[in-house]
């Protein structure tokens, strides 16, 4: 029995838009697991649905977490339960100070923890002790990725969902901030990574999904996909298919499409 | 005592004054307020620092609402009317003062429950809209029930009482020790899990739900207390004179007391005290204009916000940063 598993997932946006078509997923303690996936393949969609903040769906299929199903809870009931996650874009309290951003992510965890939870996260992130009373806002891009990571933490969770950790940081910070997601799966929390920056994503997980227009076109450990030509070519732009008559050929057809 | 800073475990967020020196000065302020309004000012006076401690709790229930929780309404001064209909009818039936005042609040707070539904929905202007519709609806409502409101005419109020008949002088230093008491409770509101919440549906609600934030609870309990608080105003507002009317909680009032919080100062219970000390009594101290009067109010106005676009709050962060980075 995985921690989290999504069952052939169905979603809809206003009743027509399908933007999930069957997607299936398994997580296990301490795993690190990577969607990868071109635009609006429904990455962001899988995310917003395993935590809950779409109304009324998924309109198909379930999710488990630790083997009872949660895909009609509330969003505040599933973090109750084990399940927090950092929005794309990280998303802080912009007028909350730092420390006031982390009390709003222990939000469900019992208030007696509250210490021992803020002590976790500043072992993982001493910048943020560092500016406890700075207003969020006011921090770098990079520190308030760290915040939003450590605000996720502030509940306990069991699975941590992550929508492009990466997005907009210089790649000396994104280094950083992959470094301390391994130690947070050494310590037994799974993530479920989303990320356009395949290469670093495929390097850290240890399984991947590679999802199309709201399908799982492939699914292997990150070994298999690493070594996948297709995965190769269009995501991580490492191989070209030979040329032919002495000119390149851009384009080739997907195996999997 | 410098706050946040210092916070060392979950507990001290916990306690009741974050920094005893403002605490002290405050208490001194209270004071000189007291001595003032009990023996030294004349009558006038007294009516209008009454009403300016009425109005910062009114203003402090809106400013809950639009500043902290980041939801705007149009229809307060609906709630002003409900806390002073509510109170005045239990008092003439002879409820004592402070239980119809109570009851007063409690039933603004629950109509203001039903007013946060939609905001679960509708946002920005949309809720104002419907805000908007609320405060027409209570306006002709009070307007037309004769048998309960007494239509156009009003009702009567009875002078105050508490065992004794209350003179205007202790009736002021009531309201002021009411106000006083509002603003030590929203304050301490603000700075715990409730009033972080409410900040973080305002700055981003749907980091908020991830955070486990229950959406329908919160709003619609922002909505409530800040009825509540806005009605607890309404209902002492009645015996300032000896009868209300509908026309005495209008479209207009409403807009007043959004003015007060913006002119004061959005998402601070200092900027809603000062907000409204400064309308209430530029409304009461500027007859020598005449008919040029509301010229000249709003051309103070203006200059406020020219000026101060944080409000007034952002003239007092300023002094008090000049001080605390003295002599630089």
């Amino acid at each position: 029995m995985s921690l989290l598993s999504a069952e052939r997932l169905e979603v809809f946006y206003n009743r027509y838009v399908q933007v999930l078509r069957g997607v299936s997923i398994q997580l296990e303690p301490g795993q690190i697991v990577a969607v990868l996936g071109p635009n609006g393949a429904g990455k962001t969609t899988l995310i917003r649905t395993l935590m809950g903040m779409i109304d009324d769906q998924p309109e198909r299929g379930e999710i488990l977490l630790e083997g009872a199903r949660i895909d009609r809870l509330d969003t505040s009931e599933r973090v109750g339960r084990g399940l927090a996650c950092v929005p794309e874009g990280r998303e802080v309290f912009a007028d909350l100070t730092v420390r006031e951003n982390l009390l709003m992510g222990g939000w469900t965890a019992p208030r007696r923890d509250t210490d021992a939870n803020l002590a976790r996260v500043f072992e993982h992130f001493p910048r943020l002790e560092e500016r406890i009373a700075q207003r969020a806002g006011t921090l770098s891009g990079g520190e308030q990725q760290m915040l939003a990571i450590g605000r996720a933490l502030m509940s306990a969770p069991k699975v941590l969902l992550l929508d492009e950790p990466s997005l907009g940081l210089a790649p000396i910070v994104a280094k950083e901030i992959f470094t301390i997601l391994a130690q947070l799966a050494e310590r037994g929390i799974a993530l479920l990574l989303v990320e356009q920056n395949a290469k670093r994503a495929l390097e850290l997980a240890s399984y991947g999904y590679i999802l199309e227009s709201g399908r799982v076109v492939l699914a292997a450990d990150t070994a298999t996909l690493l070594a996948d030509d297709d995965v190769q070519e269009f995501y991580l732009g490492a191989k070209q298919t030979e040329s032919k008559k002495g000119y390149q050929r851009y384009k080739r057809r997907r195996r999997w499409a | 005592m410098r706050r946040p800073d210092l916070v060392r475990d979950y507990a001290e967020d916990l306690s009741l004054f974050e920094d005893r020196r403002w605490m002290a000065l405050a208490a001194f302020g209270l004071v000189g307020l007291v001595v003032f309004v009990a023996a030294l000012a004349p009558d006038y006076a007294v009516y209008v620092t009454t009403r300016v401690a009425l109005y910062v709790i009114a203003a402090i229930g809106l400013n809950l609402l639009m500043g902290y929780a980041g939801q705007i309404s149009l229809g307060h001064a609906a709630f002003l009317a409900i806390g002073a209909y509510t109170h005045t009818i239990l008092y003439t039936k002879g409820a004592p003062l402070l239980v119809g005042v109570l009851v007063g609040a409690i039933v603004a707070g629950a109509f203001g429950f039903l007013v946060g539904i939609p905001s679960l929905r509708l946002e920005g202007p949309y809720l104002a809209i419907s805000t908007l519709g609320f405060q027409v609806a209570v306006d002709q409502l009070l307007g037309r029930w004769e048998a309960l409101t007494g239509g156009r005419m009003g009702l009567p109020v009875p002078a105050p009482e508490i065992f004794v008949e209350l003179s205007p002088r202790v009736y002021a230093l009531l309201c002021i020790a009411i106000a006083a008491l509002v603003i030590v409770a929203t304050y301490n509101l603000t700075r715990s899990r409730i009033g972080r919440a409410f900040v973080a549906i305002r700055d981003n609600e749907t980091a908020a739900e991830a955070m486990g934030v229950d959406l329908v609870i919160y709003k619609t309990m922002a909505f409530a207390i800040s009825a509540a608080i806005t009605g607890l105003a309404g209902a002492l507002l009645v015996h300032l004179s000896d009868s209300i009317n509908p026309s005495n909680f209008t479209l207009l009032d409403s807009i007043e007391l959004l003015v007060m919080i913006m002119v004061g100062g959005l998402a601070s219970i200092l900027g809603s005290v000062l907000g409204a000390t400064l309308l209430v009594t530029l409304n009461h101290t500027l007859t020598a204009f005449r008919d040029y009067q509301a010229v000249a109010i709003g051309t103070i106005l203006i200059l406020v916000i020219l000026f101060e676009p944080m409000g007034l709050r952002g003239r007092w962060l300023r002094i008090k940063t000049y001080f605390k980075a003295w002599p630089f």
